[in-house]
């Protein structure tokens, strides 16, 4: 009786975490389908078909097809096939490089230079604040006619993931049985041939988690793509960052878009659930 | 198993993401040390060197110094929050485990990798005077509606909360695993002992767990000297200038318009504090970890 009457306390008191946690999140959902004037009414409305009749209107225009929409909105199709092709690469690059690092490290010492001391140097870029990077970056680029391009976005987001892909990956690779690889070097294959053939297949679920948060981090990222981007390199937080400015609080099609550049940041959340903490914790020592 | 003979092998694994990282990270960040002494604007020609002219106006001005205070008050604030809660959370779930906790786990972590921008336009339209939710349940608690994001106190708050929230969940998570992974044999000798529930918190479970809060405090402090979109989209610095942290000085006063040199000036101040945390933060492990050993 009273375990029972303990658990029911801790779920209550779970749950105000929960409602708190979810709640703004589906008030974005329940917005973008609002109109323009059951958005500004006294008494928020929460749920669609009893509070109020949903509407597309909000995602119209925020996709600018409307003759109401501003010019402004139609170009997030063009902030979303960048913002797309900037995370995708980004990724696939950071992987690339981070998952030989994180492979060479948990197999290699490499003499005088302590292997920590390598995973202190790469996680410590990772501490660095933005901005310090994103100025010499704005000077050095536009130097080299590079800014409001994509591939410079690339660039930037794959050296910003190379540490997250080197900590999550080293876990993986410490789980692949050596015994393995010395019975194919016996075989005369090369380190290149076994890290290809053999490991990796076998860590394709960390290389896919890894890939994974790159993606998710560099779709997120605001600050360089701020400095970086202008106009034709425009990614999708930029473009929805400019709402307010450019439109006035129009607040059903801010959600409207909101939600839709959250889409696959909740599916990965969903889908790679497990390993958030993993892969938000790059950078913590643990004492 | 010869590892002689993979000398070039192991270089090759190696070599391609460390010097990437060098050319992209390393190299900018000296430039950028360069750059503190230089004059540059865009549009108007070469690089000037200034020698130390942005940081006597770096020592002059009072804006800045006001948006070091901000940002270390953003720093604290909001940390101490998100320990706090994230704490208690964390202990909540471990209480209770089963099927309730699991699925309350995945729902509280929803906000994590949800995208900021996105998010701070949510908590505006929320934190609305007139018809956000929020002022609506104040109201019906009987409670005044607020104007959160007007004064600037309450534009601070407002700021902490959000990223209160959308951190807190990690927090959280992150002691929950490693409560889940202590020596669960400490405890139950503990409970046999007669250890009652606050006993136990206290003399048990916050010292197994205090390597991983000064671990994710760490973190989390690194990460709160870099708030920025959740400024940028809820006040971007305003009422006046009563909200900016140095980033967002940095971005409102001179980005594209001024001197480039002085903001990268300001970057290196966060590089410094960032290493400051940095320092305290792994002095007081090893402080920790010393007098836990005397007791």
């Amino acid at each position: 009786m009273k375990r029972r009457l303990k658990n029911l306390l801790l779920m209550g008191l779970i749950l105000i975490f929960v409602v708190v946690a979810i709640f703004p999140v589906y008030y974005m959902i329940v917005t973008s389908f609002k109109t323009q004037s059951e958005v500004y009414s006294i008494r928020p409305s929460l749920i669609p078909f009893v509070d109020y009749q949903p509407t597309l209107e909000a995602w119209r225009m925020a996709f600018g097809f409307n003759k109401q929409a501003s010019g402004v909105s139609g170009q997030i199709f063009s902030a979303t096939r960048n913002s797309l092709t900037d995370a995708l690469f980004g990724a696939l690059l950071s992987v690339l490089m981070g998952s030989a690092v994180a492979y060479g490290l948990t197999r290699f010492s490499y003499g005088r230079i302590k292997n920590e001391n390598i995973s202190f140097f790469i996680l410590a870029q990772r501490m660095f604040p933005p901005v310090a990077l994103a100025m010499p970056y704005y000077v050095l680029f536009l130097r080299a006619g590079m800014t409001d391009k994509n591939l410079t976005m690339v660039l930037v987001y794959a050296a910003m993931n190379i540490p997250l892909v080197t900590w999550m990956l080293s876990d993986f690779f410490k789980d692949v049985p050596v015994e393995i690889e010395e019975a194919a070097m016996v075989d005369g294959m090369s380190r290149i041939g076994i890290f290809f053939q053999i490991v990796v297949p076998m860590v394709v679920p960390g290389i896919f988690v890894a890939f994974l948060f790159s993606f998710a981090f560099s779709w997120n990222e605001f600050l360089y793509a701020l400095t970086l981007t202008f106009n034709k390199a425009k990614t999708l937080p930029f473009q929805i960052a400019g709402m307010v400015s450019h439109s006035g609080p129009r607040y059903a099609e801010i959600a409207a878009q909101a939600t839709y550049v959250m889409i696959p940041m909740l599916v990965i959340e969903i889908a790679a659930n497990k390993y958030i903490v993993r892969g938000l914790s790059a950078g913590a020592l643990k004492s | 198993m010869s590892r002689t003979k993979d000398r070039k092998s192991k270089l090759l694994f190696l070599l391609p993401g460390l010097g990437y990282l060098v050319l992209l990270s390393i190299f900018p960040l000296f430039f950028s040390l360069y750059l503190v002494f230089c004059r540059w604007q865009a549009g108007s020609g070469g690089i000037q060197w200034v020698g130390l002219q942005n940081l006597i106006q770096l020592v002059k001005d009072e804006r800045f110094h006001h948006a070091l205070l901000m940002t270390l008050c953003y720093i604290l604030l909001s940390v101490f929050f998100q320990m706090v809660l994230g704490t208690i959370l964390a202990l909540l779930l471990h209480g209770l485990r089963g099927r309730f906790s699991m699925v309350s786990r995945v729902l509280v972590s929803i906000p994590i990798l949800l995208t900021p921008i996105g998010m701070a336009h949510i908590w505006r339209i929320m934190l609305d005077f007139n018809s956000g939710p929020v002022n609506y349940f104040l109201e019906a608690l009987g409670l005044p509606r607020v104007m959160w994001l007007g004064s600037p106190l309450t534009a601070v708050f407002s700021i902490v909360m959000v990223d209160v929230w959308q951190w807190m969940p990690f927090v959280a998570l992150y002691l929950y695993t490693a409560l889940e992974s202590q020596e669960m044999s400490v405890r139950e000798a503990a409970r046999v002992d007669g250890a009652g529930g606050w006993q136990m918190l206290h003399y048990i479970v916050l010292p197994l767990l205090s390597p991983y809060l000064s671990s994710i405090l760490l973190l989390r402090l690194i990460d709160a000297i870099k708030i920025f979109d959740t400024i940028y989209i809820l006040t971007s610095g305003g009422p006046g200038s009563a909200t900016e942290n140095i980033t967002i000085y940095a971005y409102n006063a001179h980005f594209r318009t001024f001197n480039i040199g002085y903001m990268t000036a300001m970057g290196w101040v966060l590089v410094l504090l960032t290493n400051m945390v940095f320092m305290l933060v792994m002095r007081l492990m090893r402080r920790k970890g010393q007098s836990g050993k005397g007791e």
